[in-house]
Order: structure tokens, then C-alpha cells, then sequence
């Protein structure tokens, strides 16, 4: 079965314990919204689902197996991109790191559809913030993978930008995807099961 | 080994075991180095080449093996760190670094003024003295990169991790050096009296013994003192 | 895919010049200023040429060690790799890999460049060269050690000093010794199957500790 399923997080800073026992399941084709203020654990808790952060105690699982890297997109807080580089270099190498062979086309027409054609040879440096998010954005839909897991995919980007990915993300989850997103402005779509998960009221 | 883990090696009961091994350890410490100090001082005949500058040994040759003990001792503490993951070893790493920074230290000085007579000088290259030298730069890599890590667990584990990366390079920095010094200055004197005076070694005994004493004495002060403070944290 | 890896180190080498021309110039100028001191003294000058390369490449290279993961680190790059299908094991090595073919070859080419313009013979010149081919990936592997175990200190350039000279040492002293031997017209075997060795161990060791470090460590800073 789609499961994905977290069991007994806890999530511990130098002195305090930001959350425990945290355990979630999520089927195919739903939203988790995780919420809560600056400082609570959000970041920490995709950092714990991801294993980029350690675990201290407790377990995540796609399909009953431990979660591997190419269960899963992430995008965090940083875009993961040179600036050194063009958005079509970055991309080419993160799609190679990621274990996908993607041609420089398919790179493109992606670009296209995220009308980021004009970039595509421009230095990751000399775009806006929010043009580099969208670039960040964009390999979500050059290599499919059943779950994404994103750090408030939002950030800086404008409103035709947030449309386009409301609705990436509704066809993503259509097609029984599954999302994590930690955030600030809470997504709302039509027709989909969404859960929120709010961290912080642990202390509290 | 999981029950060794939760029960001998946690928390409470090392704090329970320590209080009462406490007051042992001090008095036998204490009788230890009382003797090792009025034995080697004025018991103990002085030497007939070097009078009783040879005295400083008593003092000399135990901080300098247990500088190397401490850190031995550090290494394990690291293995119990990254494959076991107890929360005491990496407590006991540190403080292990923070006492034996100053056995290195001591070891150190009076290596150097030991010199003085010996060679006429407080400091020539010789392959103890500058792999004492690199062990006290060891130490201090570890104490400085423990307290430039916020974060417990990645501070942890990267100590534990230089702690070993240090513990596998001390067997090749020494022999480098050894052979080094014995390329280019011609070979000092590097070893104790062939035959040593049993009222000679009996006190210098005593005084590694003391000294052993004296670390476990500081260690579980240090490590007692830390696991309080978590304790008030939480 | 590692191929990938090593072309974009390159590439971003080669626009971000200031990186390992900085280095480089230090390198340059810590050897004048120890020229310099021994003006006075001609064949002092001469008989420490070899040392003071090597040492100056030591020095040279601990610059260019704090961005080597702590860049990747910044962007978020870093993710990238750690939770690449690909054990991190290998792209450790690439990375060492690429961080000595970008920083350190081009110091070990000028600084075998200074000791050709300052006179070095002939048979000390190829033994320094080899020294330097073999050696210098010892610097990069624990560079990269020291790099991984700080990524998340406060103040790494402080710190990667203390850490990594002391484990240094050995591969110091074991190329000094080879080229003190073909000065004097001895043979280099010894030294040099003592580097390889020190070479294949440190390799292990190294990058293994590296690995373990970034998959700790990574995730307290990419925040």
C-alpha cells in the first residue's frame, strides 16, 4: 500500500523538547500541511522525515520500507543552487545527482512550463529571489517521484507563481502523489484530502 | 548488552555509583601520592649522574603516560559514542579531553625542565617531547572544536569522530617523528636508567598509581557536576 | 554521474577565480617573505627551498578548506548529495578529488615553478614533483576531514589549523626525507612506498570519517 508513515519523532534542542511521540500516516493522494510559529520544530521535523537531520528515536516508511532518496523530492529552506551556475547547469547536475538521466530538452520544455524559458542560460546569481525559487521549484516536474517534501515552497514567490504551483501540486496529488509541505500561508485546493499538523503547542 | 546499556551505563546509576565510589577513590589517591611524593622526594637515593634532578621522573613520567592513557581512554569513549550511542561517553570523552590537556601540559614542563640540566636547554626536538607536543595540539583540537559546535548531537558526534581520527594517526605522527629525530639530531637520551632502584620505582609506582587515581577522581567530579547541571536544565 | 560532479567543481572554479587564486597568491607571497628573511644567508636560503615549498603548500591549502563543504552547505547544495541514491561515500572522494585538482595542484605547479626560477637542481626538482603528486592528496583527504568535521563549528577557520597540522606531520616529514635523500644522491624507494602507503591509509580513514560526519551533520546547517 501507498502508506507513508511516521512513528515516535521526537525532536530535542540543547535544553528543550520541541515536540515527542509525533506519529502521522498519509495514503496516496493527501496534503499534509505542517504549521506552527517560527521556532517550533517545523524545519527540524522535514529535516527528521527526510534523514537529513539524525533521529534520535523512532521510524519513517514508504510502502512498509524505510524512506530512501528516490522515494521523494525536497526542497528546503535554500534552493539548493549555484550561483555560480546557469539554471539549465544546475539543473542538468541536480537531476544527475538525484540518479536521473533527463535531456537537455526535457530540462527545457520544464523550463518552459514554468515560463522560466528566458532563463534558462542565465547565472543562478543574477535572477530574483523569487525566480530562483521557481527554478528550485522545477525539478519536481522534470523527474517523478511519488512524495514531495518541501520548506515553505512559497517564499518569495508572486501570485501567478503560487497559482502555477497550486496547481502542479493538485495534478501531483490527482495522480496519487503525496505532500509534506511546512508553510506559512496555508495552501487550500479543492477535492483534496488535506491534514494540518501543528507544532508548537507541545510546550505550551 | 542492552541491559549493560540502560542500566549500568545510564545516567542515575552512574551518578549513584560514582557518589559512592567517591570517598574511596579520594582516600586512596590521597595515600597513593602522599607516599609516591615523600618516597621519591626524600626516600629515594639520588641519582649519581644527575642528583636529584632525576626526581622531577616522579612527576614527569606519569602525567606522560597518562596523557597517552587519557587519550586511549577517549578513543573507546569515541566507539561508544558512534556505535553504541551513549549519552555518558560522550560526557566522558570531553571531560576525559579537558583533564588530560593539563597531564599533556604537565608532562610537558617537566619534560622541559628536565632538559635544562640534561641538555643545557629547555627545549631541543627530541621524538618525546614533540609527540608530547603534537598530543597536546590533539587535545586542544578537541576541546576547541567541542566548544565551537552548538547543536548536542552533531557536537557529539564530530568530537567522537576527531577523538579517533586522532587516536588511529598518534601510533603513525610518532614513529614519523621518532624516525625523523633520529635522522637529523642524532639519538638523545630517550630511555630511563637500564636499572632502576626498587626504593626508586616503588614511589614512581605509587605516583602512576595517584595519578590514575586522581583522573578518575577529576573525571567523575566533572562528569557528576555536568550531569546535575543537564538536570536543572530540563 | 560523477563525471557530472567533477565538470561542475571545474566549471565553478574556473568562474569563481578568487577562490584558488587567493590561495595561490598566498602561497606566493609567504614564500617571498621567507626568501626574504634569508637574504643574508644564500645557502640557508637554498638548503630550506624544498621544506619551505612544502610548508608554504600546507599553509596555502588550509585557506581554501573552509569553503570546501561549508559552500555547499550555504546554497543547500549539499541536500543534494546527502540524499543522493548514490552511497556518499564516493562523491565524498570526487569532492577530495575535485578539491585537490582545483586548489592544490595549481599550488603545487607554482610553487614546482618558484623552485625551478630559484635554482633547484634537476634531481631534487623531479623528486619534489613526485613528493607533491603523491603527498599533496593526503593534505586534500584530511582537508576534507577536518572541512566535514567543522561544517557546523563557529569560527572553522580558527579551528581547521589546530586540527589538521598535527596530522600533517607524517606525510611532512616522510617527503622532506625524500628529498633530503636524493640531495645526497640516495636512493627514494623507502620514502616514497612510506607516502603511497600513508596515501592508500589516509584515503580510508579519511573520507570515511568524512562521510559519517556530513551525514550528521548536514541538516544543522542547512537549517
Amino acid at each position: 500500500m501507498d502508506i507513508f508513515e511516521a512513528k515516535d519523532l521526537i525532536c530535542k534542542r540543547e535544553t528543550r523538547t520541541l515536540f515527542c511521540d509525533l506519529n502521522f500516516t498519509l495514503k496516496a493522494g493527501e496534503l499534509l500541511q505542517i504549521i506552527g510559529a517560527n521556532g517550533t520544530g517545523k524545519s527540524s521535523l522535514l529535516g527528521l522525515l527526510t534523514g537529513l537531520l539524525p533521529k534520535q528515536r523512532g521510524t519513517v516508511t514508504w510502502q512498509g520500507n524505510p524512506l530512501t532518496g528516490c522515494d521523494f523530492h525536497f526542497l528546503g529552506h535554500r534552493n539548493g543552487l549555484k550561483a555560480q551556475l546557469t539554471v539549465l547547469e544546475n539543473l542538468r547536475c541536480s537531476t544527475r545527482l538525484r540518479g536521473n538521466t533527463i535531456t537537455r530538452q526535457q530540462i527545457l520544455t520544464a523550463l518552459g512550463n514554468a515560463g522560466l524559458s528566458a532563463q534558462a542560460d542565465v547565472m543562478i546569481s543574477k535572477l530574483s529571489a523569487g525566480l530562483q525559487r521557481r527554478v528550485a521549484l522545477t525539478p519536481l516536474q522534470l523527474a517523478k517521484a511519488p512524495i514531495w517534501i518541501l520548506d515553505e515552497p512559497l517564499t518569495a514567490l508572486d501570485k501567478t507563481a503560487q497559482a502555477l504551483f497550486a496547481q502542479q501540486l493538485t495534478a501531483h496529488l490527482n495522480q496519487g502523489g503525496l505532500g509534506i509541505i511546512a508553510t506559512h500561508q496555508s495552501i487550500s485546493i479543492d477535492n483534496i484530502s488535506s491534514h494540518t499538523l501543528a507544532l508548537g503547542d507541545i510546550d505550551a | 548488552m542492552q541491559w549493560i546499556k540502560q542500566h549500568l551505563l545510564s545516567a542515575p546509576h552512574f551518578y549513584r555509583l560514582s557518589t559512592r565510589l567517591l570517598p574511596w577513590i579520594s582516600v586512596i589517591t590521597a595515600i597513593l601520592l602522599i607516599y609516591g611524593v615523600i618516597g621519591g622526594l626524600f626516600i629515594a637515593p639520588a641519582d649519581y649522574q644527575q642528583g636529584d634532578g632525576f626526581r622531577i621522573i616522579y612527576v614527569h613520567v606519569p602525567s606522560a603516560l597518562l596523557a597517552m592513557a587519557i587519550y586511549s581512554f577517549m578513543a573507546l569513549c569515541a566507539v561508544g559514542v558512534l556505535v553504541l550511542r551513549l549519552k555518558l561517553a560522550s560526557l566522558a570523552l570531553i571531560n576525559s579531553a579537558r583533564i588530560g590537556v593539563w597531564f599533556t601540559f604537565l608532562a610537558l614542563i617537566t619534560g622541559s625542565l628536565w632538559g635544562k640540566p640534561m641538555w643545557g636547554t629547555y627545549w631541543i626536538w627530541d621524538a618525546r617531547l614533540t609527540s608530547m607536543l603534537v598530543l597536546l595540539f590533539l587535545y586542544i583540537g578537541i576541546i576547541a572544536l567541542n566548544d565551537a559546535i552548538a547543536e548536542r548531537i552533531t557536537r557529539e558526534k564530530s568530537v567522537a569522530l576527531l577523538a579517533l581520527a586522532g587516536f588511529i594517526n598518534i601510533p603513525i605522527i610518532h614513529y614519523s617523528v621518532v624516525w625523523w629525530s633520529t635522522l637529523h639530531q642524532g639519538s638523545t637520551i630517550t630511555k630511563l636508567h637500564p636499572s632502576i632502584a626498587s626504593s626508586m620505582l616503588a614511589p614512581l609506582l605509587a605516583m602512576l598509581a595517584g595519578f590514575l587515581g586522581l583522573f578518575a577522581l577529576l573525571l567523575i567530579l566533572r562528569m557528576g557536576a555536568e550531569l546535575q547541571q543537564q538536570v536543572t536544565h530540563d | 554521474m560523477l563525471k557530472t560532479l567533477i565538470q561542475q567543481e571545474v566549471l565553478l572554479a574556473a568562474r569563481n577565480y578568487s577562490q584558488w587564486l587567493t590561495p595561490l597568491g598566498f602561497m606566493v607571497l609567504v614564500i617571498m617573505v621567507c626568501m626574504i628573511s634569508f637574504t643574508n644567508n644564500a645557502a640557508v636560503a637554498a638548503d630550506i627551498l624544498p621544506a619551505l615549498l612544502w610548508v608554504s603548500i600546507l599553509l596555502a591549502s588550509l585557506l581554501t578548506l573552509p569553503s570546501l563543504f561549508a559552500n555547499d552547505a550555504e546554497d543547500g547544495f549539499i541536500s543534494h548529495y546527502v540524499l543522493s541514491p548514490y552511497p556518499l561515500l564516493p562523491l565524498v572522494i570526487t569532492k577530495v578529488f575535485c578539491h585537490w585538482l582545483v586548489h592544490v595542484l595549481p599550488l603545487c605547479i607554482a610553487a614546482i615553478l618558484v623552485a625551478f626560477g630559484l635554482g633547484l637542481i634537476k634531481t631534487t626538482l623531479l623528486t619534489l614533483g613526485l613528493t607533491f603528486l603523491l603527498g599533496t592528496p593526503i593534505v586534500s583527504l584530511l582537508g576534507a576531514m577536518g572541512a566535514s568535521l567543522t561544517l557546523a563549528a563557529r569560527q572553522s577557520t580558527l579551528l581547521l589549523p589546530i586540527l589538521l597540522l598535527p596530522l600533517y606531520l607524517p606525510v611532512l616529514i616522510f617527503a622532506l626525507g625524500a628529498i633530503h635523500a636524493s640531495e645526497l644522491h640516495l636512493a627514494i624507494h623507502g620514502y616514497i612506498a612510506i607516502i603511497v602507503a600513508l596515501l592508500l591509509f589516509t584515503s580510508v580513514f579519511a573520507s570515511l570519517i568524512a562521510t559519517i560526519s556530513l551525514k550528521s551533520g548536514v541538516a544543522t546547517c542547512s537549517g
